[in-house]
């Protein structure tokens, strides 16, 4: 009868609600017939039967397709530089829509909101942040631990590097030069006044661009990406300090940094350079035989 | 004393391949299982293949199961949809027009008269489950017969806790007046 009141309870219904209750009687009498020892006993049979064939099936050494690897070292050595650009695609796909969406925004936004000189400021502030988020976004597999998976792919880790510096810099020179034309649009003394040349704007953050990921990647080949950027991004706030104080500013106003971009660039890209070379000579994941 | 081993326990056992812990398991719930698709689909035999295939299907998949969740719940998921591809199968749709004739079944001390009794009284309460939709019908079963409660239900039936609540009271409230209508006296 405990049963009959927790269900008459579940519906609402009184526990002498003699008309459900009777409904439940009649339920009650409606009774079924107890499978047969011998059905118990054929099941029981067949299911170990069942449970024999998983554990053997998952108890097999998984069967690997052997690897051509003379295959693989033709399509991959077949000019290094052409695949390196194969791999560009695969490597582009990484940005998501919605992380190009989000850091295009906020440079436009940015330029959008200041004007002539404080645009140049933001822009020139902005690029390697923008550069460092889209390398760490690029290698985010590696907080995954996916870094195994990679390197079972016929591809070196030189050429993954590569490819994936192609797409970090392609994407935030793009984004950068589409900045500058919106700066030149409201600045068009960048265009018509030859002390400002396009050019020097361009240089002003590409330079520092190039050199903050040229840290970030050679910190990386020791610390790994996580800490490079965090690296990259520490000098990147002690330049802005450094920038804001006196001596900084008597250090820029000396006109002790006019040569300095194309050093930084110079410095950046022999960086990058290092970080490829290191990849290509130290570490090797081809098995041999 | 001995601690009644749990159904996740055993399932983890299972997982591992322990033949000890399937016997278990099917001590546990193959009557209860076959009693359910029997009144889901009202034929012994095709129950009882039924009834092996939810077990084959719990086996072949043991290791996809987590032992954080019930284990019964997980079973009464596969048995309700292995029971709804059964009925919704070409053959069942070809062969058995409705549902067909519950089995007989005799209790041995009863006369003759309280078997025909209890016979026709069996076969209008089935009857009358028959008249009902599948989803009321399916909540009467296993809240009734199986004795799973409404939180249980919710989870196999992948739909809301009030859902079932409403299920079964519209259920119930339809047998009542289907009961009625065949002339019994409730009450």
């Amino acid at each position: 009868m405990d049963k009959y009141q927790e269900i008459l309870g579940e519906i609402d219904k009184d526990e002498n609600d003699k008309e459900m209750v009777a409904v439940l009687n009649k339920l009650s009498n409606y009774t079924v017939p107890e499978p047969t020892v011998a059905m118990t006993s054929s099941l029981l049979n067949n299911l170990k039967t069942v449970l024999r064939e998983n554990d053997t099936s998952s108890n097999e050494a998984p069967f690997i397709k052997p690897i051509d690897r003379v295959a693989i070292q033709k399509t991959v050595d077949a000019g290094s530089l052409l695949s390196i650009f194969r791999l560009v695609k695969p490597q582009m796909n990484i940005l998501t829509w919605r992380f190009i969406v989000t850091t295009s925004l906020i440079i436009f936004a940015g330029i959008f909101l200041t004007s002539g000189d404080t645009s140049l400021i933001f822009l020139t502030n902005g690029a390697p942040i923008l550069g460092l988020l889209t390398l760490f976004y690029e290698h985010r597999a590696q907080l995954y631990g996916t870094n195994e998976m990679e390197a079972s792919c016929p591809y070196t880790p030189a050429q993954l590097a590569g490819a994936r510096i192609i797409v970090t810099l392609g994407y935030t020179v793009i984004v950068c030069l589409i900045a500058t034309g919106m700066i030149a649009l409201s600045f068009s003394d960048i265009l018509i006044n030859e002390k400002i040349l396009l050019w020097n704007t361009i240089l002003a953050w590409l330079a520092p661009m190039v050199f903050f990921l040229g840290i970030s990647l050679a910190v990386s080949l020791r610390l790994g990406i996580g800490y490079g950027c965090g690296s990259a991004f520490l000098i990147w706030v002690m330049q802005i300090v450094f920038e804001q104080n006196d001596f900084g500013n008597r250090f820029i106003q000396a006109g002790l940094l006019r040569e300095m971009p194309m050093v930084f660039l110079v410095i950046g890209l022999l960086l990058i350079a290092m970080h490829i070379r290191y990849l290509r000579n130290e570490i090797d994941y081809s098995q041999n035989g | 004393m001995v601690g009644i081993i749990s159904d996740e326990e055993l399932a983890r056992q299972l997982q591992q391949g322990n033949e000890i812990a399937l016997e278990t398991i099917i001590a546990r719930y193959h009557s209860k299982i076959f009693s359910y698709i029997y009144r889901m689909n009202k034929n012994y035999h095709s129950a009882n293949d039924v009834t092996q295939e939810v077990f084959i299907k719990v086996c072949r998949n043991i290791k996809g199961y987590n032992a954080e969740y019930l284990f019964k719940t997980w079973l009464y998921t596969i048995a309700s949809n292995t029971c709804k591809d059964y009925l919704k199968s070409a053959y069942v749709q070809k062969t058995i027009p409705g549902f067909a004739v519950a089995d007989n079944i005799r209790d041995y001390e009863d006369t003759p008269e309280e078997f025909l009794q209890k016979q026709d009284e069996r076969e209008a309460i089935i009857e009358v489950l028959n008249q009902l939709g599948d989803i009321h019908r399916e909540v009467i079963v296993l809240r009734f017969y199986e004795d799973l409660k409404l939180e249980e239900i919710a989870l196999i039936l992948n739909i809301p806790v009030g859902t079932v609540k409403s299920r079964l009271s519209y259920g119930l409230h339809t047998l009542k007046r289907l009961l009625k209508e065949r002339g019994g006296e409730l009450g």
